[in-house]
């Protein structure tokens, strides 16, 4: 059977079981990967799986099941589990799947590549073995010490749903990590670069190679930033984690918590304003575009702050509902009947001023390049461990190994002065150069 | 056994022959109706997932058709519930199965690896020989024949969660949400997730290995955020628990104890004061701060970092890295804790491995490859989060032996510095050795006396220096009924870490107001 009828088949006994609303999702999934060190493929793996999550509603309860095998004898059974459990959950007037009204798809988005999708393994393994050999000719210093790992995916994805909704993409995903160490003063050292892409086209190894160096080479002759309150500069690949904060914010599950820490509501100012938040699933090649979500409803481009203004939730069916507006199209699956909410291709616009420029304009800062403490839940504080460089009278003093950077999050966010034009989405979420007017600092010794 | 209609028979005809994992759904619906003994004797139809030994056999041969000097087979089919309780409404029930198996063949300069979720005898020798195929060797090491492994059973649980009724589950996630709303008075959102899991392991190898394990793991979260109309101070706190348990963790920390301890760091972060920062004495807390050996240390010590020569421990064997007060072990064996396992997903039972012994490096922790790689003794390391990914080396159960200094001593002799006793995560640069944790809750100590709670606090440092500069060991050596999970290389592997009170000379401490 078909998987589009494997997902028809399951609505229909969902429905024949007493399900008033049911959606059935069908995830096939291929992967092939490699792993190379010193010229050597050490591992080549491939990896198939399918996913199969049915949610059903009725009497304004829901459940959900997942299971990654997905044929037609199994689906009796997945749906007379999930309808099992409906008697056990909570009555919540939101609770539902999508309307018909709001179900739809986008166009083509240019993001499944065939070339990408039937390459070998084995040419796998030759493009990773060849990023290697471009990252030791472009420094020989870190001959035997460089790892690539390249993962290549394709997803197939189903879904049918009781709002009439029919529906299946595949796309694909090529995720190049590349690690390359050197021994550097009395320590080593280790530059790391990922390019995301969904061709084959796009997998640029001159670009990974000379990323990795960017990460290797300054960091000679580190020493500890000053302690006290400074401007902070944060690089792209930093300043995204700030992206992904203000998202977070702006994302419904969120919408109790944020309010009630104070972080921010609908149509105030939450951040300085010379920050404009996008996202948009429908931008061509995009690493998190999608022509419907995992509730069958077509996402647009949406601002989500416009000029330091919460202007636009991202929302799924349930907070649409439950915060009387509609779904943006940002629903995805998880195991609760409510489903999630995840952003598609979001950024930080791009504001006028020159990277050089921001650090050359700087008396004294940080310019931070990388995060090294992990991603925390919301909260009314920022408080980070980072590496990068000590800027003194507008130029790189020297480099941090690892500096402690905190402020109240609403003051950090207002206290964006200026943004860079260097963005370059080249991943799911993106950032240009943003400048903090002031945090506090303490750097290990 | 109790009117059993579930057989080997059964999972034979209605499992593996369909392909589907039917006959997992089958065992919920007989174990959760009642219906069948529900402890390991009635679970262990699913050994081997109805393949016998001559057939697991038969695919290792299979696999090693084309040469190879090792093959595995890992097979794995678990089941999760799940629900969630914000006070009012029960608002993520659901269910969750996992089914599939992986062959894994190794030649002298690499491995291959396939990862497949058709069960088929056809999608299993499939695999087998694309895997055999993509590993292109001359050398060819045949299969020996099959032995099963005896391993003492860490699990005590006799009872898996998932067999429980729904309705008992949420009387207990009723209890955690009603004890912090009545612990703290300034509580106005808790939120309680709670799941469990029975996971079949089966682990066949060339060498003659054969071996299942049935996991039980049970794992809750609970959210609170609080707001002082008074003040307009707003404070969140969380704190999650579990391991290799069934229900029975909750008469070991009861939900009133659970709900509680997360309202008292919801607390602390809503009247914490704000920290000082800069190089201060630290005073880390039992159990929990373990953190430190399994961020600063543990990661550096895990071995296919030091075969490539990544870490800031490579090529350390035998050097003192480390004060002499440190003493720390890598210990899969310790009962029930959530990164306990009877063998790792290589078929090799999991062992107490000393990593430092009295500020020396002992020892790295390994999976077969990196133990074969650098001619070291198999320590149990070889872990993965599911039969899609390729195992890798992961701690287990990471902790710092006790010294003999009591805790209150410990805290007396610091004049003026932070105490941190629970933590949200950290992280490290396993290269330069530098690292982070973020206590969520921690206090000031002043003349020797734990005083004020402080704001959200950040820890720096160097694993190799801090664990130079650790001046005291306390004699309450605590492990962390903290759920623990590990992230490496986009695979979650659940771990446990533990420590005694501990001093730390000197640490960079970042914070909101200097």
């Amino acid at each position: 059977m078909a998987d589009l009828d494997l997902a028809e088949a399951a609505l229909r006994l969902c429905q024949k079981r007493g399900a008033e609303q049911a959606e059935a999702l069908l995830i096939r999934h291929q992967e092939k990967a490699t792993s190379v060190f010193n010229q050597k493929v050490q591992f080549s793996g491939a990896n198939e799986t399918t996913r199969m999550i049915v949610r059903v509603f009725r009497d304004h309860r829901g459940a959900v099941i997942h299971g990654n095998v997905a044929t037609e004898e199994m689906l009796e059974t997945l749906v007379n589990q999930v309808i099992g459990i409906l008697p056990h959950t909570s009555q919540d007037k939101y609770l539902g799947a999508a309307e018909s009204s709001e179900v739809g798809a986008n166009g083509p988005l240019g993001i499944f590549d065939e070339r990408l999708a039937q390459l070998p393994i084995n040419q796998v393994e030759e493009i990773a073995l060849a990023a290697e050999q471009k990252i030791a000719e472009h420094d020989k210093r870190t001959e035997n010490l460089i790892t690539t790992n390249l993962q290549v995916q394709t997803q197939i994805v189903n879904l049918r749903t009781s709002a009439g909704f029919s529906g299946s993409y595949q796309h694909t995903l090529a995720t190049l990590v590349a690690n390359a160490a050197m021994d550097q003063a009395d320590r080593k050292n280790l530059g790391t670069a990922v390019t995301v892409t969904r061709s084959l086209d796009g997998l640029d190894l001159n670009k990974t190679a000379e990323r990795v160096m960017q990460e290797l080479t300054p960091m000679i002759g580190t020493r500890p930033a000053p302690a006290g309150e400074f401007s902070v500069l944060f690089a792209p690949t930093s300043a995204r984690s700030i992206a992904a904060m203000l998202l977070q914010m702006c994302s419904g599950p969120a919408t109790l918590f944020v309010e009630t820490l104070k972080l921010g509501k609908l149509n105030e100012t939450v951040c300085s304003p010379h920050l404009t938040v996008v996202d948009d699933a429908t931008k061509k090649d995009g690493i998190g575009s999608a022509p419907f979500d995992h509730e069958g409803v077509k996402p647009a481009r949406k601002l989500v702050i416009e000029k330091g203004v919460f202007k636009d939730y991202l929302l799924n069916s349930y907070y649409g509902r439950s915060l009387q507006r509609g779904s943006t199209g940002n629903a995805v699956a998880t195991g609760d009947a409510r489903f999630g909410v995840r952003y598609s291709n979001a950024y930080i616009e791009p504001g006028d001023a020159d990277p050089d420029d921001m650090v050359a304009d700087l008396k004294r800062g940080f310019l931070v390049i990388r995060f090294l403490s992990p991603s925390m839940p919301l909260s009314t504080n920022f408080t980070q461990a980072a590496t990068g460089f000590w800027i003194e009278d507008g130029k790189v003093a020297y480099p941090v190994r690892a500096a402690a950077i905190a402020a109240p999050l609403r003051e950090m966010l207002e206290g964006v002065v200026a943004v860079g034009k260097d963005l370059d989405l080249d991943a799911a979420i993106g950032s240009p150069t943003l400048l903090v007017n002031k945090m506090n600092i303490s750097s290990l010794m | 056994m109790r009117d059993c209609k579930f057989s080997r028979r059964n999972f034979l005809q209605v499992g593996l022959a369909a392909g589907t994992g039917l006959a997992l759904w089958e065992l919920y619906r007989l174990g959760f109706s009642n219906q069948i003994d529900r402890n390991a004797a009635s679970l262990q139809a699913f050994t081997g997932m109805g393949l016998d030994q001559e057939q697991l056999r038969k695919l290792l041969d299979i696999a090693l058709e084309g040469g190879g000097e090792y093959a595995d087979i890992f097979l794995e089919t678990s089941l999760s519930s799940y629900l969630g309780f914000n006070g009012e409404q029960f608002q993520n029930s659901g269910l969750e199965s996992i089914s599939g198996a992986a062959i894994r063949v190794s030649t002298r300069d690499g491995t291959s690896f396939r990862a497949v979720t058709d069960l088929s005898w056809k999608g299993l020798t499939q695999a087998a020989r694309e895997a055999g195929a993509a590993a292109r060797s001359d050398v060819r090491l045949p299969p020996t024949s099959l032995k099963p492994l005896q391993t003492p059973n860490l699990y005590s649980s006799t009872s898996p969660a998932l067999f429980e009724a729904i309705t008992e589950k949420q009387q207990l996630l009723n209890r955690v949400v009603e004890s912090a709303r009545k612990a703290y008075e300034h509580a106005s959102i808790a939120i309680a997730n709670y799941r469990d899991t029975l996971r079949f392991l089966t682990v066949a190898t060339s060498d003659g290995v054969f071996a299942h394990d049935t996991q039980p793991l049970l794992r809750f979260f609970i959210t609170v955020a609080a707001v002082d109309p008074n003040t307009g101070k707003t404070g969140f706190g969380y704190f999650n628990g579990g391991g290799h348990y069934g229900l029975e963790y909750f008469q070991r920390h009861t939900p009133e104890q659970l709900g509680q301890r997360a309202a008292e760091i919801t607390r602390s972060q809503l009247e914490g004061v704000a920290a000082p920062s800069g190089q201060l004495p630290v005073v880390l807390g039992p159990a929990y701060s373990g953190v430190l050996m399994h961020e600063a240390v543990g990661h550096g010590l895990e071995a296919d970092v030091n075969v490539k020569g990544y870490s800031a421990y490579s090529g350390r064997i035998g050097e003192l890295v480390a004060s002499p007060l440190c003493t720390i072990y890598d210990d899969g064996r310790r009962e029930n804790l959530n990164g306990s396992i009877n063998f790792d997903d290589e078929g090799v039972p999991s062992s107490r491995t000393p990593l430092i012994e009295r500020g020396r490096l002992t020892s790295y922790m390994h999976s077969r490859e990196t133990a074969a790689k650098m001619n070291a003794p198999l320590t149990g390391n070889g872990r993965r989060q599911s039969f899609s990914y390729p195992p890798l080396p992961r701690m287990t159960n990471t902790y710092l032996e006790k010294g003999e200094t009591p805790s209150e001593e410990i805290i007396r002799s610091v004049k003026y510095g932070i105490y941190a006793r629970t933590f949200a995560g950290g992280s490290v640069d396993i290269t330069t050795g530098d690292f982070t944790f973020i206590p969520t809750e921690a206090f000031l100590i002043e003349k020797g006396r734990i005083t004020a709670p402080l704001n959200k606090v950040i820890l720096l440092g160097n694993g190799p220096e801090i664990m130079n500069r650790l001046v005291m060991v306390g004699d309450d050596l605590e492990m962390s009924d903290h759920l623990w999970d590990c992230g490496k290389q986009g695979q979650m592997v659940p771990v446990t870490v533990g420590t005694p009170t501990i001093k730390i000379e000197t640490m960079t401490v970042g914070a909101n107001n200097g």
